[in-house]
């Protein structure tokens, strides 16, 4: 069962996925040229704005998708009905979908910095940087993103006339996840809060998905 | 098969044992005061269901009338707002996965992936089950001749019900549910489908419960049938039962009637100039009697199909309708 739906989830988020990679390597390979040209330091554009936005943008995109795909496309195909009648359970159901993100997440996090790393490779800057000092930018928010998932999750498990009443769960997790970001002692709290902001999104989705209809 | 009570061989004991453990079997679908409202509509009104083992039962009823929202609430997909559903001795939302693995289900529509193909739909539902019986998925693939290596959005709504009913056989099932399983099926299909069921009704003990509504299909299929009318169960009886307790009189009348009819059993009637349709409960004397009474100057008294006595009886005025629900579970 655990590989029946490890594989599905799979499929259905490969679209997401590798649409992220692919615009992260244009990206890269966008900043890389430009570096060489201008001759900047080795890595340096890791650091700059440029970079990072879209980095910062790609990510969200993708942790939305994520969340959407394996929840909203669900209700789009009439395929809750389905799954929750086989004889998994729907708790399984869920902690398996969000097994899968979880391994998504790890996955993107690994091919955004093996990305980062060839960029860097390529790159002919004179002075070397640590990898460490310039993927920061990129930890930070690869360590926050995951609520967004949950939220956009959310948004598509909670059901809702309006949509602007459906959004404001994924409304509220950006703002939360803003605040993550810029939290004192960063490295110490911001990933402590994440991982609790999670398991309340967690909690919640359990709850909605326990009380709500799937008609 | 021999009765256990002329067995000489078999001791009282052993008897007894087998009665109790008969008894103690509980129907697979037992509802109680089952209700649901959608916003501030009623749509599932206290329904009290009982469908006993190896029944085959038809959940009849117009768009609306809440067949779908109850089996929905049957497989747990819907939370009632009032009374319960047990669905083989569980709560129908508690059920644990070994009921549920005893439970087959072909929703409305035939939800599944679509993007799947006919192999990996299988591959991805096998693993949910303890028994799959892949013999039995074969049987029914290559009785449809279904391209195994499409994908189900290639596929026409009638070969995705097939699918599902590939699907839904394969785990052996002891209670099969089925949501409108036919509807936009063309004809052959259709009867196709109900083919391959009535073999797997064969199969001893199963029970199944479906919605439906074509009533020619439901007349050759089931052997129980109950009638929802505004979530109300309003019939609740075997098929030939109710077919035959519906009895049309066409009378012509030397004037039209100056007010609506009024007597016990009249299901539905309708008037056009002189022609008074009436549409009896269980027609006895006292029908006839009203009918003289009327002074007809012809009158016919005729039989109806299933799916007349069905029309018949659910376009009468609700409130006069008279119900046919039995008093105690049926056998």
């Amino acid at each position: 069962m655990f590989k029946a739906m490890l594989k599905k989830e799979c499929v259905e988020l490969a679209a997401p996925f590798l649409l992220a990679v692919a615009s992260l390597v244009a990206l890269v390979g966008d900043h890389v040229a430009t570096a060489r040209r201008r001759t900047l330091p080795q890595g340096e554009w890791m650091l700059d704005d440029d970079f990072v936005y879209p980095f910062l943008l790609i990510s969200l995109a993708l942790a939305v998708g994520m969340g959407l795909v394996q929840s909203l496309s669900e209700d789009v195909q009439g395929t809750w009905r389905y799954v929750l009648a086989l004889p998994g359970g729907w708790r399984r159901i869920l902690k398996l979908k969000f097994a899968c993100g979880a391994t998504a997440w790890l996955g993107w996090t690994v091919a955004a910095f093996a990305i980062c790393q060839i960029g860097l490779m390529a790159d002919t800057g004179s002075q070397g940087e640590s990898f460490k000092r310039l993927a920061e930018p990129m930890l930070r928010i690869l360590v926050c993103v995951p609520v967004v998932y949950l939220g956009a999750f959310l948004t598509a498990v909670r059901r809702s006339n309006w949509l602007f009443s459906r959004l404001m769960p994924l409304g509220g997790v950006l703002l939360c996840w803003c605040t993550l970001l810029y939290l004192p002692n960063w490295w110490i709290l911001a990933p402590l809060a994440t991982a609790a902001f999670a398991a309340l999104l967690m909690g919640i989705i359990f709850h909605v998905a326990a009380s709500r209809d799937f008609a | 098969m021999a009765d256990p009570v002329d067995d000489p061989t078999v001791s009282a004991q052993e008897i007894a044992m087998q009665i109790s453990q008969e008894k103690s079997s509980p129907p697979p679908i037992v509802t109680e005061r089952l209700t649901k409202y959608y916003g501030g509509n009623r749509v599932v009104n206290g329904l009290n269901l009982t469908i006993e083992e190896g029944s085959v039962y038809a959940l009849l009823g117009r768009n609306g009338a809440g067949k779908s929202t109850t089996i929905k609430m049957l497989m747990g997909l819907v939370h009632p707002d009032f009374g319960s559903a047990t669905v083989l001795g569980e709560n129908a939302h508690q059920m644990s996965p070994e009921t549920r693995a005893q439970i087959a289900w072909v929703g409305e529509g035939h939800p599944l992936y679509r993007w799947m193909t006919i192999d990996g739909a299988i591959r991805f539902a096998k693993p949910f089950y303890p028994v799959w019986h892949d013999d039995l998925v074969e049987q029914v693939i290559e009785h449809f001749k279904l391209p195994r290596k499409r994908r189900l959005y290639r596929l026409s709504n009638g070969q995705r019900a097939q699918v599902s009913l590939a699907l839904a056989v394969a785990s052996d099932p002891k209670l099969l549910i089925l949501d409108d399983p036919t509807i936009g099926l063309d004809t052959v299909v259709r009867r196709d489908f109900l083919e391959s069921m009535i073999q797997i009704i064969q199969q001893e003990g199963r029970t199944i419960l479906f919605s439906s509504h074509i009533l020619s299909d439901v007349d050759r299929v089931a052997d129980h049938i109950g009638i929802m009318l505004d979530g109300v169960l309003r019939v609740d009886a075997p098929t030939e039962r109710f077919r035959d307790a519906l009895r049309k009189v066409v009378v012509e009348l030397s004037t039209p009637l100056a007010k609506p009819p009024d007597c016990p059993g009249l299901a539905s009637w309708a008037q056009t100039g002189n022609r008074l349709e009436l549409v009896f409960v269980d027609f006895d004397e006292t029908h006839q009697a009203y009918v003289d009474g009327l002074s007809p100057v012809t009158q016919d008294v005729l039989e109806l199909n299933l799916e007349d006595a069905f029309v018949e009886y659910t376009r009468g005025a609700r409130g006069i309708m008279p119900s046919f629900v039995r008093e105690a579970a049926h056998v």
